[in-house]
Formats: C-alpha cells, structure tokens, sequence
C-alpha cells in the first residue's frame, strides 16, 4: 500500500500537539473577550461593559459545573425525535438507490475488484452522511428561533450549554444509528457483489509429470466468470487423497477458491469454493528505509530515475547497492515460524534484458550487533505485485554469509561504522545453518533486512513502506467497522460546527459556513502551502492580477508600486487563509479507506490521532457555542 | 352523486392513460441486441431512427444512465475535469486500477467524444503497459488499451478513426513490439479476446486486416475520410497481408500456405493499385497505371516531335538569342563548377530555355497546329499522370511491395528463406559448418531468383537492401566465427556493395 | 411581618436599538415594580404598551438597557430561577411534533424531576387540562383552546411558585375562559403568586387583586383593584328576591339616612353565567332545543324567555 505519509506514534504526536492546542485555545479564549469587551463597552460605555464580561465569565464557569446528564439527554431525545419525525430518513432512500445504480460506476472486470467495490462504498457513505449530518445540524435551533420554541426552552432550568450538547448528542446518535445500518448494508454490498465461484470439471485438466516417477498432476484453469478464470494445480498427494489438505487455486484478482473434489475417475466432481482470501487487514510492521550506494555508504535517499512522482527510490544492480530496513522489537514469541515478509518494490530496466522474467534480486537478514548478513532469498521481482517472503527460523544460505558493517559520511566529512571495523567477528560467517533469532535478529529485537538488485543494468526501488513484517492479520470487519469509525468522526465534527455555527447565524447561512469548513478541511494541505506562500503563483491578488492579465505563472510581477501592493496585500491576506486554515481540521486524517480497501490493518494510534482531533476541535467548538447561545437575546 | 361522478371520471383518465402507452410504446421502445443466437429487435420507430442516423445509443445497454443525468444537470465539465485530473494523478502514482477504472468513467461520461477514446486507448496501450517489467502484464495493458478502443467504436459506430486505431494498434503494438514473439503467442492463446475466433485466424496482422476492412467499410457507407490520406488508409489492408505472410515465415513456416498468402498479398495489393484515388491536385490516379502512363508520355513526345521535327532546336536556338552572356556562360558551364551567382543565373536561363510541349504545338505549321495541340495536351496529361502517380507510389513504396509479393512467392525465394531460418537456427546451437552452408545454398537461390528479369531494380529498394543487411549481420557473425572473411567472389556481392557493404 | 418581594423592577429600561446603534423604540421607560407572594398581579395596557416586554424581560430573553429586573432577588438572567417559575404564553411555544405526552415529558425531564413524580404529575396534569383524549396526537394537529391548555399544563409542570401569564384568557371561548379563571385562583390558593398581562379589562377585574397600567412603556396607574375600582360613593346592596311592596319601603328608609334610590329592581345576570347554564344544561338533557313561544300570543315584555 502506498503510504505518503505515515503517522507518528500517539505518545510521540500527543505533547506537541497538545501544547499547539492549548496555545491556540489562550489565544482564541483572549481575542474572544477583548472583542466581547470591546463590543460591549461601545454600546454601553466601559465599567459597565466590564462588569458585564465579568458576569459572563462568572456564568459560564457556573453554568459549565451545573450541566446535568438528565438534562442533556432529554435534549438529546427531543433532538432525535425531531430528526425522525421531519422525514430526515428519506437519506435511507438515497443511499439505497445509489447502491443499487453503483454496479454502473463499478467495474467488474478490474484485477482488484476488492479495492475499487470498498472505497466506493467508503465514498458513498461518508458524502451521504456527511450531507445529512449537515442539513440536520443546521435547521434545528434557528428553528428553534423562528418558531420561539426557545421561549419556552429558556424559561425552563436548562443551561446554553445544555442546549448545545443535547442537540449535538442527539444528532449524532440518529446518525450514528443510520451510519450503522448503512454500515451493514456496506459490508453485505461488497461482500456480495465480488461473491462468485467457478467450475472446474476434468475436461478443464490436463496430466502433467511431476519430479517423481510415474507420478502424475492435474493442471488447468477454471471456467470464466466476471471476466477471469485461475489457474490450477493439483499436487498428486492431493489426488490421491486430499483429507485434511487444502488446496487453492491460483490468486488472480486478489483472490483465490479453494478446490475439493468427491468420486473417482470418470465420477469425479469438482467444487471450488467462494472467494477466499480477498478480504484481509494486515497488521504491517514497519522499518526504517535506507539505502546504499554503489560505494557502500549509506544516505537517506537513493537515485532518482526519472519519475515524476519522487515516492521511491533506487538503487542499482549487480553492485554493493542495497535497500536496508531497519526494524525493531521483534520477538520470537511473535513469530514461531519464521518472519512474514512482504514487500512491493519498483523496478526500473536500462534495458529489456530478458522479457521472459522478471529482474532478480536477493534478499538477506542482519544483525546490526554482530554485522552478520545471511542471504536467505534470491527472488524474480514482479513490479506492482506484493511478493511474499518467509524467512525460516533455520536458514540456509543463499549465497556466502559476510559479516560487515555500514558506514555514513557526515556533513563535515568524517565517517561512522554502526560496528567499529575491528569489532567485527568473520568466525560468525563459518556456519552452514543459521538459526533466525539466535544468530541474526539482537536480543532486544533489532534486525535488518536487506534486499539488493542483481542484474546489472537494472535498478530496484521502494518507500519505506514498501516492504514491511506481516505480524498479523486483523478480522477484515474490524477494520472495516474503523473505517467507519472514522467517517463517524468526521460525521461528529459535521454536527458539531453544524449545531455552532446555526447557534448565531441562520440556517442557510449555517450550512453554507459548514461546507466551506468542510472544503477547507478537505483542501487543508494546499490551503496551508497556499497560506504560507508556497503554492506556484503566489497568492491571491497576484493571481487575480496574471489572470486578468492572461499571463501565465512565471510571468514575473510588474516592479512597481502595484506590484508592491499586491505582493503586500497578499502577505495580509495569507494571515486570515492562515487562520480560516486553522478553523477546519485536516479532513485527510479521517480520509482512511484506503488502508481498509487495500487490506491493511488502520493503525491503532492513527484512530488514537483522530479521536484526540476530534476532541480538540469539539472542545473549543462547544464553547463557541455556548457563548452565542448565551449571549443572544432571546426574544429580539 | 357527486362522488360517483367523480370516481367515473377518474377510471375514464386511466384508461386513457393506459391507452395512450401503447403508441408511446411503439415509438420510444429501445433497441435490444440479439442474445445467444436470436435476432435482437429493432426497438420502436425512434431507435430506428437513432440507428439509421446514427444519432445516439438505442440500446439499453448503452444508455448510460449517470452519464445521462449528469448531462441533463450540466455537470459534465466539471466531472470531467476532476475525472482526467484524477487520472492524471492515477498514472503518476502508478496506480494502474484506479486509473483504469477513472477512464472507462471518463468514457462514459463522454461517449461520444472521439479523443478521449483515442487517446487514452493509447495512453494505456503503450504508455501504462511500458511501466510494467513483466511481458505478461504489458500484454494485458495493451489488450485493455484495445478492449478500450473497441468499446469506442462501438459507441461509435461511425468513426473512421477509431476503428482504424483499433486495427493499428493491433497491429502495430503486437505484431511490431520489442516484445512481439511473446505477445503473439499470448495473443494466439487469448480465448477471451477471441472467443469463437479460430486459431489459426488469431494473428494480430489478420485481426488488423478485419478491422481495416470494418474502416473502409464505413468509408464505403458515404462517411467521408476527411483529412486522412486516401493513399495511406487503403494502402494499410494489403500490408497487413504482406506482413503476415512475412511473420508466417519469422514463425518458421515454410510450405504452400505462405506461397498461398504472399500470392493473395500480391493480390491485394494489385487491387490497391486499381483504386482510384484523389490526389491533392484533384485529379484521380491509380498506382497500378504508372508504368501506362510513362509508356504514353514516350510515344506520345516521340510523336509530338515527328510532327514538326527540328522545331524544338530551331526555338531553342531562339530562345538562346534572348540569354544575356552572362546567364549564357553561366548555363554552359559544368554545373559543379557553378558559383552561387552562377547558378543563379543558370538557373534564370534554364527558365528562359524551358519549351512547354504546348508552347512546341502552337509554334507548328497551320496544318499541324491542330494535331500537335492535341498531341501535346495528351502528352501534357500522361506526363502529370505518371509523375503524380509516381509521387504516391512513393508514399507507400508500391513498386517495392508489387515486387517483394512477386519475389516471395518465387519457390526458391521460399526455400531461401527456410535456408535462413535453419541457419540462424544452427548458428544460435553453435553449428557453424551446418548454418554456413545454408547461408551459402540460400544466397545462391536469392541470387538466382533477383536476377530474374521481372526483377530488376529490385536491389536498388531500400528496404530490400536492409532486410539483406539483417541477414548479412548474422552472416557475418558466422564467418567471423570461423575466422573467415567475405571474399570477392561472395555471390552477392553486388548486392553487398549496393548495400554500403565493404568487402 | 413583611411579605416578600417576588419580582422587583428598579428603574427597568428597554430600548430597541437598530444594528447601529441609533434608538429605534423605547419599549420600556423606567418602570418601578414590586410584586409579593401570594398576589395576582395583573399588567394592563393597549397593545405595543410594553406589557410583553417587561414579562420577556423578568424572564430572561431581554436583556435590559438599563436598570434592573430581580427575581427571587436575583437577576432575571440566572438560569437557576427558572426551577420556580412557569411561563404561559399567548401562542403555543411548543414542539409541534411532540404529542401531549412528550411535551410535558420532556419538559418534566429538564427540571429534573424524579422519575415516578414526572409521571405521576404528567398524568394529573393531563387530566386536569381535560386533555386525556388527545394525548398521543401530534400538537400540530390540536386546535388552539386545546394548545393553550397543553401550554397551561407545562407551565404547571414544576409546581412553580411564580406563575406569568401572557394573555391568559385571549381567544378562549367563555367555558375555557371561566375554567382558566378558576384555575389562576385556585393557584392563589395554593399559595402562588401569579403575574398575568392582559387587555381583557372584564377578565383582569375577576382576578385580580393589584393591577398596573402600562402605557407606551410607563407605569401611569398602580394599587389594589378593588380600591381602584371601588366607587366611593354609591353602597350597593343586594337581597335575595323581595315582594313588591317591600320597594316603597326600602326607598323611605334610605331617604332616612340622607341617601338616594339610584335603581331598584331585577339585576341583570352577565351574559356569562347565562351561557354557562345553557351549556350546563345542555349537558344533562341532550337533545331539547330552543323552542320559540307560542307565535300566537304576542311576546310580552313581562314574560321571560324560555330556554
């Protein structure tokens, strides 16, 4: 899976942004009440003006230890009742509509339909939810106003910011409650529509000769449905008697059915299964990427050749040149039968070389202790396909075992061995086996595996996340249920700038205000790179200026006073981009189907990451909220 | 009673309404394809229209009904923008699913629109499929780019040029890749693209062929060729005969089929020359009528002097008298040792010395004046014929093809090339007594065969005399081997040294 | 021993001002209040006098321009007064689509009442607004007396001690109108103190026992109704039904002590009390209609309608 940029770890990520929060809350919480002050104090001169914000600041404090559970929950079930009974759920009927045209946007024929059928119904389910928790946020309190049904509410013992909570808790459990059952549907959708099976009858085989004597397989290919078929091998050990063994077909669009078979000779049937092994969620460890030039020194990145997109890196065959992933915490216990190693490399051929396969490379563990290196593997790359590797608790080598160490020049020019050159020990080379964790992986868990490129005139490439340990696999629907976990967080924080933002503005204007917050989420890094002056073409005016002109980007500002004015005006403006910026929260946290449509595990302090966002944002937001609630006339 | 009154009124409206839908259905009915055999059904009266105009999809299986109400909001701009950008940045990030899956939206979205079928046929027929290091993942990229292409023409049925690419790129991308001995054994085992197909007619040059036909067809069916060169599109057809039966023989075979093939190239490509095609001038021409033509300009300009003999030097002289001296010293002179100004002014006497046949007829006696006009207008007229038909010719290399079909189905031209293909053979396995000595028995036949009469000029084509290279290469490969060098008495050698060889 | 003050206004102003700030309507000059507990205090003056807006002021959704408006002595925006209080206004504020039920639930609910007493109350107070028939039904659907008692019925949800009332009375037809009567004293007797604003004249005279007078925003009249009302001069009297000779002799002994017969004879009853026996009787003998008398005796003035 392709993985652009990856997250840190929640312990790492936390003090920091818990610090830029609360920098951003004391600045915010202080403009607030100088402006409140300031508005105030013009209408009504300044001691009062002042007392007036102390009173404010004195309730809000009361008013927030008051806030009562009964309280909130009735708000919550009156704001529930609304939802239902306004007809809201007509969105139900949207979404079963789309679902029954998707199988035009889809196509059954692609080699991962997997992929394509999940981050379509992840697109479909977060756009549809996401417009509902929208429209329902938004109408109910300046309805509230526009029928004076606030009257009554404000006569009673409920607090602003009860308000506010309730109607945020009870919009977000009636679309919690449809997310779900959308949710089912989802899963039962895509489980459904990539559903198939084949036939395989004996007319399908053939007998092909096995490396023993007289001993025959059966080889073939399934029949044809949904635009594939798989190729199949039948070991003679299976044949004869095939209790207790499993046998699949070939994996071909992601997939494979496992093949079973009754009667003998001319009676005999064939069955394969449904689809198996589609659906999965594994959980990657990563390491820390490398790479080794032709000299043996090692840097951060490798060569570039030629790609537009920089995500990988090569290096060169048939040479010193190697990949090396640095891991960490690697337990025995973890794995009993050998390291799981998956990897998806690129492949960059100076020349055609020999079409008929693919380029070779090796692939060794090691020892960052003791500078031991055990080829272990020497493998045919196939670009774009994952390669799954086994490395063995005992290994043969490959090729003859080093023991060396790796070197870094740094900027002023010296040079440091991870292992001093004279520590290093040959004596641990002369094995004929070695043994996994006792010899190759330290007794705190650190290894490294690396993989180099040996044709020469060929060049192999890859992302940190390139290659990576299969640790495990997690249950497919848990990680599909996080999946919609996150678009439950961005739901949230829909319903939360929805039910704010309609606590001052009116409706309308409301649901415009949230989806410009929603766009500048989900635009959050260019509007950055726009607001800091890094995008191509400079800001705003300047680019109103090229366009009325029709001049295209390069086109150099004129170096008079309007060019001044416009370069200033535009560091002015880039200020509020900045801060208007920092109002929506980066919606490419939350954007996570990906890993789940690429059967990958989401990562835990991922989830951690956006929950904690979320919090961040809902804090602040409630207050806002409260605030206008509160200091709104009622009944003016 | 009042009740009543209304009830009865509101089952009046719905039979009215009932009766109403079958006329509706008569007119607006879709088209349906025939499945499994049955005919399928022509739909009402306005999807016989759509078809017979070929206005829009009139089955339902076209009709494409996003695509559709994207249309009708006006949302397609701004839905293909975000698509082609997303596909942009699919084929940047190498995600070859997704970007597959953007296009064929994309397509739908705009079914009409010729370039987008066009291009990103292309794009993913030979730029995706190049990304890939695996044969057999390239091949399955070029057959999507063609799956691509044929789901545009069958959205439109009319265009000449997407059809064509269908056939190009078949062509093309299996049969003259670096890759082709792969891709067409991949190509001849593919049963899906197939289906019914039988084997021995799954060769790319031959599927090419079909759809080069399909191109003309719709030519012949009134849709004008436009801006696409007559000469060249017809021209594709025969080639991709004569290219198959030359694979035939790369493939290794060597018997009455590939005299059989060659000949129906031969025939083909006579029937190419018989057609008659417009030239950029207006006039029509047809290849075959060259050497017709360059035979009556002869006759013709024999007669046209014999009419009034010794007129054309008595003018020239004349016409001599007008040259200033220096134009006159300047055009005498040897032409290699002219100076700029020279030519110059040779080039100015050259014009004014220049008799038309035309100006020769009208300087003839009152009683010839008639007759010479006339022989002279007919003398003009093959002279425009054969140069113009010569100029095409040239474009598509027509007397090199008319000849390469005539000298391949030759016996011994067969023989000669089975010869070759041995000795390459012989020669990879490191027999290098046995490969030399088909060399030597397929050179003796060439020779034979070439210095037929109907054969001359032949080894002055270029692309004769590259192809003989190629052998050459190995040849030589051979002879160094065995520490031997071309002698002079190498059978072909004239041919060797018309090549650029040295000996 | 004093009584206490349950509203007080000091010097309470309230302008309109426009977005910039230039005064638009002085809604509310200087009004100086107070109203103890235990009293019915009723709030007069033609419409656009300032009555509503000194109600929305002592309950929190204006906020003053100046001055102050105390409840419970504290100031009409703390929150916390509003456990004690009920607020019945003139339309129907509520959640159209909430039955009966669930409006008063709900509302229960948001004063934290312990369960079994939110029921319990929601179920007398349904029945003593007379809404026992209609309490599933979406209050979109309840006609406008029926709003109002279900408004009613919330305002007593709490068992509140301070009761304001907006326009109690207006637009109910005389059987509402008298039970509405009846229940604000029978309030009074509980020991409820109830602010009510009205521009029904007739209405506010049965209830209540101090009045003020609002007019374009200042307090012109204030004080007890029956010292307001009372006509100093005349003393009226009434017996239960004399025989005619009796009258001579009335009108000597009142000529006696120096006064004078202004009128004698039948008093008239209000249309009210009227209405009310007609219904009443309706009630027990379903089905006798009017019948007019006999057309062949020309009607006398002497004899009465028969109902």
């Amino acid at each position: 899976m392709v993985l652009e940029t990856q997250f840190p770890s929640v312990n790492q990520w936390l003090p920091g942004a818990a610090l830029v929060w609360i920098i951003r809350i004391g600045a915010f919480c202080l403009i607030a009440l100088t402006l409140g002050f300031l508005i105030t104090g013009v209408r009504m001169g300044p001691r009062r003006a002042l007392l007036i914000v102390w009173h404010a600041i004195k309730n809000a404090f009361s008013d927030l230890a008051n806030l009562s559970f009964k309280r909130i929950f009735a708000m919550a079930m009156l704001s529930f009742k609304e939802a239902i009974r306004r007809k809201i759920l007509i969105g139900f009927v949207v979404f079963i509509v789309v679902l029954l045209f998707a199988g035009m946007f889809l196509d059954p024929s692609s080699q991962d339909p997997a992929r394509l059928y999940i981050n379509f119904i992840f697109w479909v389910n977060n756009a549809l939810i996401l417009l509902l928790a929208l429209f329902i946020s938004s109408f109910s309190i300046p309805n509230d106003f526009k029928y004076k049904t606030i009257y009554t509410l404000a006569t009673k013992p409920v607090r602003a910011g009860e308000i506010v909570l309730g109607r945020i808790l009870g919009f977000t459990l009636m679309c919690t409650a449809m997310l779900l059952v959308m949710g089912i549907l989802s899963y039962g959708f895509v489980i459904r529509s990539v559903a198939h099976t084949h036939k395989l009858t004996s007319d399908d085989l053939r007998s092909v000769a096995t490396t023993q004597e007289g001993v025959q397989a059966l080889e073939g290919k399934t029949s044809t449905v949904k635009e594939h078929y798989h190729s199949v091998y039948l070991p003679p050990e299976f044949l004869k008697d095939p209790a207790g063994k499993t046998v699949m077909t070939e994996t071909t669009n992601g997939h494979s059915h496992q093949i079973t078979f009754t009667g003998q000779g001319k009676e005999r049937q064939y069955k394969l299964s449904g689809v198996k092994n589609m659906f999965t969620a594994r959980v990657p460890i990563y390491g820390r990427l490398r790479f080794r030039d032709t000299t043996n020194f090692d840097s951060e990145k490798g060569i570039n050749v030629g790609d537009e997109w920089e995500y990988r890196s090569f290096i060169q065959g048939n040479s010193p040149a190697a990949l090396i992933w640095y891991f960490q915490d690697i337990k025995q216990s973890s794995f009993p039968n050998g390291l799981p190693v998956e990897m998806t490399l690129g492949v960059f051929r100076t020349h055609k070389g020999n079409i008929e396969r693919g380029v070779m490379g090796g692939l060794a563990i090691r020892n960052p202790e003791t500078g031991l290196m055990v080829e272990t593997h020497l493998f045919e790359s196939v670009e774009f396909n994952t390669k799954r590797l086994l490395v063995p608790i005992k290994i043969k080598p490959a090729s003859r075992p080093q023991v060396i160490s790796s070197k870094k020049k740094l900027p002023n020019g010296n040079v440091i061995y991870d292992i001093p050159e004279n520590k290093l020990n040959q004596a641990y080379a002369q094995k004929a086996e070695f043994d996994l964790f006792k010899d190759l992986v330290t007794s705190d868990g650190r290894v490294e595996i690396w993989v180099r490129c040996l044709d020469p005139m060929q060049y192999f490439g890859a992302a940190e996340p390139d290659l990576y340990i299969r640790a495990y696999d997690a249950p497919f629907a848990l990680n599909f249920i996080k999946g919609f976990a996150c678009i439950w967080l961005e739901m949230f924080l829909i319903i939360v700038y929805g039910v704010t933002l309609s606590s001052l503005l009116s409706a309308p204007i409301a649901i415009f205000g949230t989806m410009f917050i929603m766009i500048t989420g989900v635009f959050h890094e260019y509007v950055l790179k726009l607001a800091y002056g890094l995008t191509e073409g400079g800001g705003v005016l300047e680019s109103l200026y090229r366009l009325l002109r029709q001049d295209n980007m390069i086109t150099e500002l004129p170096d008079n006073i309007l060019g001044d004015v416009i370069s200033m005006s535009d560091q002015a403006i880039n200020y509020v981009i900045r801060f208007v910026g920092y109002l929506a929260p980066d919606m490419s946290l939350f954007a996570n189907s990906e890993y789940v449509a690429s059967g990958f595990d989401i990562p835990w302090n991922l989830m951690t990451i956006d929950a904690l966002t979320a919090l961040a944002f809902f804090i602040p937001l409630y207050i806002v909220g409260y605030l206008c609630m509160k200091l709104r006339e009622i009944a003016a | 009673m009042n009740k009543n009154a209304s009830f009865r009124r509101k089952i009046i409206y719905v039979i009215i309404l009932a009766a109403l839908l079958y006329p509706m259905f008569l007119l607006s009915q879709p088209a349906s394809p025939g499945k499994d055999g049955q005919a399928g059904s022509p739909g009402g009266k306005l999807a016989q229209l759509r078809t017979q105009y070929g206005l829009d999809e009139s089955e339902l299986g076209d009709v494409d009904i996003i695509a559709t109400s994207f249309r009708l909001f006006g949302l397609t701009p701004i839905a293909d923008t975000i698509l082609w950008d997303a596909a942009n940045k699919y084929k940047m990030k190498k995600d070859w699913i997704s970007l597959s899956a953007t296009l064929k939206q994309l397509a739908r979205l705009m079914p009409h629109y010729e370039s987008v079928w066009r291009f990103q046929g292309w794009n993913l027929a030979y730029n995706v499929s190049t990304e890939f290091d695996d044969y057999r993942q390239r091949y399955h990229w070029v057959i999507e780019g063609l799956k691509f292409l044929e789901n545009g023409v069958k959205m439109n049925k009319k265009s000449i040029r997407l059809t064509w690419d269908v056939a190009w790129h078949t062509s093309q991308k299996i049969g003259k890749s670096d890759e082709r001995v792969q891709f067409r054994r991949l190509y001849k085992a593919d049963d899906d693209l197939h289906g019914s197909r039988p084997i021995e007619q799954r060769d790319c040059w031959l599927v090419g062929k079909d759809w080069y036909h399909k191109a003309e067809a719709i030519v012949a069916s009134g849709v004008p060729l436009g801006k696409i060169s007559d000469v060249l599109f017809y021209s594709n057809a025969p080639m991709n005969q004569m290219n198959y039966s030359d694979n035939l023989e790369k493939d290794g075979r060597f018997d009455e089929k590939v005299e059989r093939e060659w000949k129906k190239a031969q025939d083909e490509w006579t029937a190419f020359g018989n057609r008659e095609i417009p030239t950029s001038q207006g006039q029509i021409i047809r290849l075959n009528d060259q050497e017709f033509f360059a035979n009556q300009e002869e006759q013709l300009s024999k007669e046209l002097e014999e009419i009034q003999p010794g007129l054309r030097e008595e003018m020239t002289q004349q016409r001599r008298q007008k040259l200033t001296p220096q134009q006159a010293a300047a055009y005498d002179k040897d032409w290699a040792e002219r100076n700029a100004d020279e030519i110059n002014l040779a080039n100015e006497a050259e014009e004014i010395l220049r008799i038309t046949n035309m100006q020769l007829a009208e300087r003839m006696a009152a009683d010839r004046i008639e007759h010479g006009k006339e022989v002279a207008q007919k003398l003009d007229n093959a002279k425009e014929q054969s140069v113009w038909t010569d100029r095409y010719r040239d474009i598509v290399n027509f007397k090199y093809w008319r000849h390469r079909a005539a000298f391949e189905q030759l016996p011994d031209v067969i023989q000669a090339r089975k010869l070759l293909y041995e000795g390459k053979k012989a020669f990879r396995e490191g027999d290098l007594t046995v490969s030399k000595r088909d060399f030597d028995q397929a050179f003796a036949l060439i020779k034979k065969s070439k210095d037929l009469p109907q054969f001359a000029g032949l080894d002055d084509e270029d692309a004769f005399q590259l192809d003989f290279k190629a052998v050459m290469e190995t040849y030589l490969k051979i002879l160094e081997q065995r520490n031997e060098t071309l002698g002079d008495d190498f059978i072909l050698h004239d041919l060797w040294e018309k090549s650029g060889g040295s000996l | 021993m004093e009584t206490d003050v349950i509203i007080e206004t000091r010097n309470l102003t309230k302008t309109y001002r426009d977005f910039w700030g230039r005064q638009k309507v002085q809604a509310l000059s200087a009004l100086d209040l107070k109203i103890y507990r235990g009293e019915i205090f009723g709030l007069l003056g033609p419409n656009g006098s300032g009555k509503t807006t000194t109600t929305k002021l002592l309950l929190g959704l204006l906020f003053p321009s100046s001055g102050e408006a105390l409840v419970f002595n504290n100031p009409a925006d703390d929150v916390a007064k509003n456990e004690r209080i009920g607020y019945l206004p003139e339309e129907s504020y509520l959640y159209k689509f909430l039955n009966a039920e669930e409006t008063l639930d709900f509302y229960g609910r948001l004063f934290r009442l312990p369960t079994n007493i939110r029921r319990q109350r929601v179920r007398d107070l349904i029945e003593m607004v007379g809404l026992g028939w209609a309490k599933r039904r979406q209050l979109k659907e309840y006609s406008k007396g029926m709003t109002r008692r279900i408004g009613l019925a919330q305002a007593l949800i709490n068992d509140p001690e301070l009761i304001i009332m907006d326009e109690p009375t207006t637009g109910l037809d005389p059987i509402g109108c008298r039970e509405m009567k009846d229940l604000i004293l029978e309030l009074k007797r509980q020991g409820k103190t109830i602010l009510m604003c009205s521009h029904l004249l007739a209405d506010v005279q049965d209830v209540c026992d101090r009045i003020g007078i609002l007019y374009q925003g200042e307090l012109k009249e204030m004080g007890r109704v029956s010292d307001l009302l009372q006509v100093k001069d005349v003393t009226d009297i009434q017996t239960t039904k004399l025989p005619p000779e009796a009258e001579a002799e009335i009108r000597r002994v009142v000529e006696r002590f120096g006064g004078q017969v202004k009128s004698y004879g039948a008093p008239s009853s209000s249309l009210e009390e009227l209405f009310l026996k007609v219904v009443e009787e309706g009630k027990s003998h379903p089905g006798k209609r009017y019948q007019a008398p006999d057309s062949s005796r020309p009607l006398d003035a002497n004899q009465t309608k028969e109902g």
